[in-house]
């Protein structure tokens, strides 16, 4: 038997740049639009998509819930070489992992797919809940820190880095994989990628609103300021002053 | 009824890890009239781990189910949700590690119970409870008021101590039968990593490169310094990204988070994301040739220089102390 050509489902979502400056202002965040960008881990589970869709041929879906706004990383998902992307419209209140992980799942009940591809936390939220939280709505087993996708026999092969040792699963399809961090360094929008993204079909879905007990939440800055004693002196000063610090503290 | 929390137990080489340790610390600074189980999953439980009596909680539940002999997160959150309907807990606390960080969001959607996820400190005022996190890639802390009775909560490793084992403590062990259907996910194969980071998490001395370690000589150097001193090196994502390292080395908001009794940056600039790992250090000595690399501001010692110049002289000085 061959390989099946992959119908993948990439889960993204927007978070802000790393670089970007957070102003917070009676314990609420402002962060300006233009700061936002596809969540960096995401963009890695995005990569593998690419990679696994080269080497298996297939479609890639690029699904997000948010605002209106996340069109812009959507257009960039899709010049990177995603093939449609689509929209899950959501209140700013509505941002929650559960909540999200109930729209993805909405959307996912009409549709077919072989794989969905999460990554491993947002950057923001860094909770990393909506990838396992979708396995459990659609009932389909879920391995985290995926490193490796391969078919035989129409299953999956599927490499996942255990705390000791890396683990190989074989699971059929559907199923869903987390991406860890630094397995691939994700491919920048070629400028044909671009042209192309403007083509390519981008859907918006509204939903139903989810009520939400929101908990209240405050934000501040964090204190890591430590004492800050600068050892100075030419090089071999400065090293033995280090050594008989090191020897103190053992 | 006397609430229950129940702490979803981790174990290595026949003892709790210590982020299970972590999790009893937590359970009691929730200062509720509750009954602290410490859960155990497992093959043979009973055989691998020692002193199931002498941990400082309530009782020990005990589950042994063939599949459980190794962690998936198919098997071992089918299990969970098994002990969940049949115990009924009031809160259940994990570690916000690979185990904790798959399985407690299934559980939460299964069960429809919140989870709180990577907390780092709870905080009662006037009769409320308060969770802190910290988001936005560790620039920013968010401090959430808890209002539901029940809940799920994984905690940040190293926030709190360890609770030390009660000696001569008889705790009441519970077995527990789970049936779980034949999964549909196998364990086909097993290799080991080859560099070796599952120490990284509980080492006494970590040695820390970055970016500015450059190249194979300067990572050599760095592993040197982290021998000598009986420690073991971590990395920032620059030296991952320079190709030295694997990225399970890796410490920061997108890897491990550590709390050694000392942390030596070396060549390492300090990115807030980076930091985050490593700031529960008790102290932080900072190598850079770049005096004003932000690494400075969180050291408690800071030396400016060049790694190349320092670290060579540092290994001669403390050998020749040694002899």
């Amino acid at each position: 038997m061959g390989n099946k050509a992959l119908n993948m489902i990439v889960l993204l979502s927007r978070t802000v740049s790393p670089e970007a400056s957070l102003v917070v202002e009676s314990g609420q965040v402002f962060v300006e639009e233009s700061n936002f960008i596809i969540n960096p881990p995401d963009a890695i589970s995005l990569e593998e998509a690419l990679q696994l869709k080269e080497k298996y041929d297939g479609k890639i879906t690029v699904l997000m819930v948010s605002g209106k706004e996340g069109e812009k990383q959507l257009r960039t998902a899709l010049a990177m070489g995603a093939d449609e992307a689509v929209l899950m419209e959501c209140s700013p209140k509505e941002d929650e992992p559960s909540i999200i992980a109930k729209k993805i799942n909405d959307y996912l009940q009409s549709v077919n797919f072989d794989l969905i591809l999460a990554g491993d936390f947002s950057t923001d939220g860094a909770s990393s809940q909506v990838g396992p939280r979708i396995a459990a709505l659609l009932d389909i087993p879920f391995i985290t820190k995926t490193i490796c996708i391969n078919q035989e026999e129409r299953n999956a092969i599927v490499k996942r880095n255990g705390d000791g040792d890396i683990e190989t699963f074989r699971v059929p399809f559907p199923f869903l994989v987390t991406i860890p961090q630094g397995l691939h360094v994700p491919r920048l929008p070629s400028l044909s990628g671009i042209m192309k993204a403007k083509k390519k079909p981008l859907l918006f879905k509204q939903s139903k609103e989810i009520s939400n007990i929101n908990n209240l939440k405050q934000y501040s800055y964090p204190n890591l300021k430590r004492k800050q004693t600068n050892i100075q002196g030419e090089t071999q000063e400065k090293v033995v002053t280090l050594a008989k610090l090191l020897k103190s503290l053992q | 009824m006397k609430e229950k929390i129940i702490i979803l137990g981790e174990y290595q080489q026949g003892n709790p890890s210590s982020i299970t340790l972590e999790c009893i610390t937590a359970a009691k600074q929730l200062q509720r009239e509750a009954e602290i189980s410490l859960l155990l999953m497992g093959d043979e439980v009973k055989k691998d781990v020692s002193d199931l009596e002498q941990y400082d909680v309530d009782q020990m539940i005990i589950v042994e189910n063939p599949f459980l002999s190794r962690f998936s997160s198919e098997m071992y959150s089918k299990a969970l949700l098994s002990i969940w309907n049949q115990l009924q807990p009031t809160i259940l606390l994990c570690g916000h590690t690979d185990i904790g960080k798959a399985i407690s969001p299934y559980l939460s959607e299964k069960v429809d119970i919140p989870l709180y996820s990577n907390v780092e400190d709870f905080e009662s005022y006037e009769r409320k409870l308060y969770f802190t996190r910290s988001v936005y890639s560790g620039k920013l802390m968010e401090r959430v008021e808890v209002n539901e009775p029940t809940f799920l909560v994984t905690i940040k490793p190293k926030k709190w101590e360890a609770a030390p084992k009660k000696v001569g403590r008889k705790n009441i062990i519970r077995t527990m039968e789970v049936t779980i259907e034949k999964p549909i996910s196998s364990l086909i194969g097993l290799e080991q990593k080859k560099l070796d980071s599952v120490g990284l998490v509980d080492a006494k001395i970590i040695v820390g490169a970055g970016r500015g370690i450059q190249n194979e000589e300067g990572f050599a150097l760095v592993t040197k310094l982290a021998e000598l001193l009986g420690g073991t090196v971590g990395v920032s994502r620059g030296a991952v990204e320079l190709g030295l390292c694997d990225a399970t080395l890796q410490l920061g908001q997108t890897g491990k988070t550590v709390a050694p009794d000392l942390y030596i940056a070396c060549g390492i600039s300090g990115a807030i994301q980076h930091l985050v790992g490593v700031t529960s250090a008790k102290t932080i000595i900072a190598i850079n040739k770049d005096p004003k690399a932000p690494i400075f501001e969180v050291a408690d010692y800071g030396v400016i220089g060049d790694v190349f110049d320092i670290i060579p002289a540092l290994i001669k000085e403390l050998d020749n102390t040694t002899i």
